[in-house]
């Protein structure tokens, strides 16, 4: 690994969870980053994604535990079956072809852009003009 | 039907909502490794609408609580789909330091400028992108 490819990881890191602490994208930029820049398998590229949204969410959660923003009822009533269905998830994409799953990804990737272009229009029509 | 009877309705079918929301993000998370907090706050967003109760926080104070309750939750099923990763040898822990403190130092950045720009524009620029990265996924 040489010092330029070492400065776009950092840049790349620095990017994407700027955007997302905006609101702006979701935890899948660093993937697109991984399997399309960097040319990592699918699957490792997943994992790494995980584990660095574990650890920038982490202080998130702390903070909002603090401001009184998490409840505990709706918590667990959507953990509880989401656990058992991200195990099962897991489970079945490792054995799953991996260009399956870039698939399966390339379509929520488009299907969150659309929503996105989608949400914002949504949002310019709903706002009052100077005139109103 | 009494007013007791209606509001233990109403709690069992939000309970059903909520679990089934959970089983599609917790999928979604593992099988993709991202994604469920898209279905999460999409599901926590038409709960509130359906069974919202009337004379609760302001629309932008439930919006904020949306998001930090999805962050949580991710943060749980994240956990458990990253110990599976790990064990199945998917998790190149050698790569992760150098994305670590940049990641968490812009995470910080990103909720600063939330709060001195509108991100409309720049949101609109990224669906595009986000559009163009996945038909690359696909056609790759």
């Amino acid at each position: 690994m040489t010092v330029t490819d070492v400065f776009f990881d950092i840049l790349a890191a620095l990017a994407t969870s700027t955007l997302a602490g905006m609101g702006v994208g979701g935890g899948g930029l660093l993937v697109i980053y991984l399997v399309l820049v960097k040319n990592m398998e699918q699957l490792p590229a997943q994992g790494l994604n995980l584990l660095f949204f574990i650890c920038c969410a982490a202080v998130s959660v702390a903070i909002n535990i603090k401001n009184k923003r998490i409840h505990l009822r709706p918590m667990l009533e959507i953990c509880v079956p989401g656990v058992a269905f991200a195990v099962l998830g897991s489970f079945i994409a490792r054995g799953c072809d991996p260009g399956i799953i870039r698939r399966c990804f390339g379509a929520l990737l488009i299907v969150s852009g659309v929503a996105g272009l989608i949400g914002t229009e949504g949002k310019r029509k709903s706002r009052p003009s100077a005139r109103d | 039907m009494s007013s007791g009877e209606k509001s233990a309705k109403k709690g069992l079918l939000k309970g059903i909502f909520l679990g089934v929301a959970g089983a599609l993000s917790g999928f979604v998370n593992g099988f993709l490794g991202t994604g469920g907090g898209i279905v999460t706050v999409f599901a926590l967003g038409l709960c509130d609408k359906f069974f919202g109760s009337p004379g609760g926080p302001g629309e932008s104070e439930r919006t904020r609580d949306r998001f930090a309750q999805t962050v949580a939750i991710m943060l749980v099923t994240s956990a458990v789909s990253a110990v599976f990763y790990g064990a199945g040898g998917n998790i190149p822990f050698r790569e992760l330091p150098v994305y670590l403190l940049p990641g968490i130092a812009g995470g910080a950045l990103g909720a600063f400028l939330l709060q001195k720009i509108n991100p409309v524009w720049l949101k609109r620029i990224f669906a595009a992108l986000v559009i163009y990265a996945g038909v690359t996924m696909i056609r790759k």
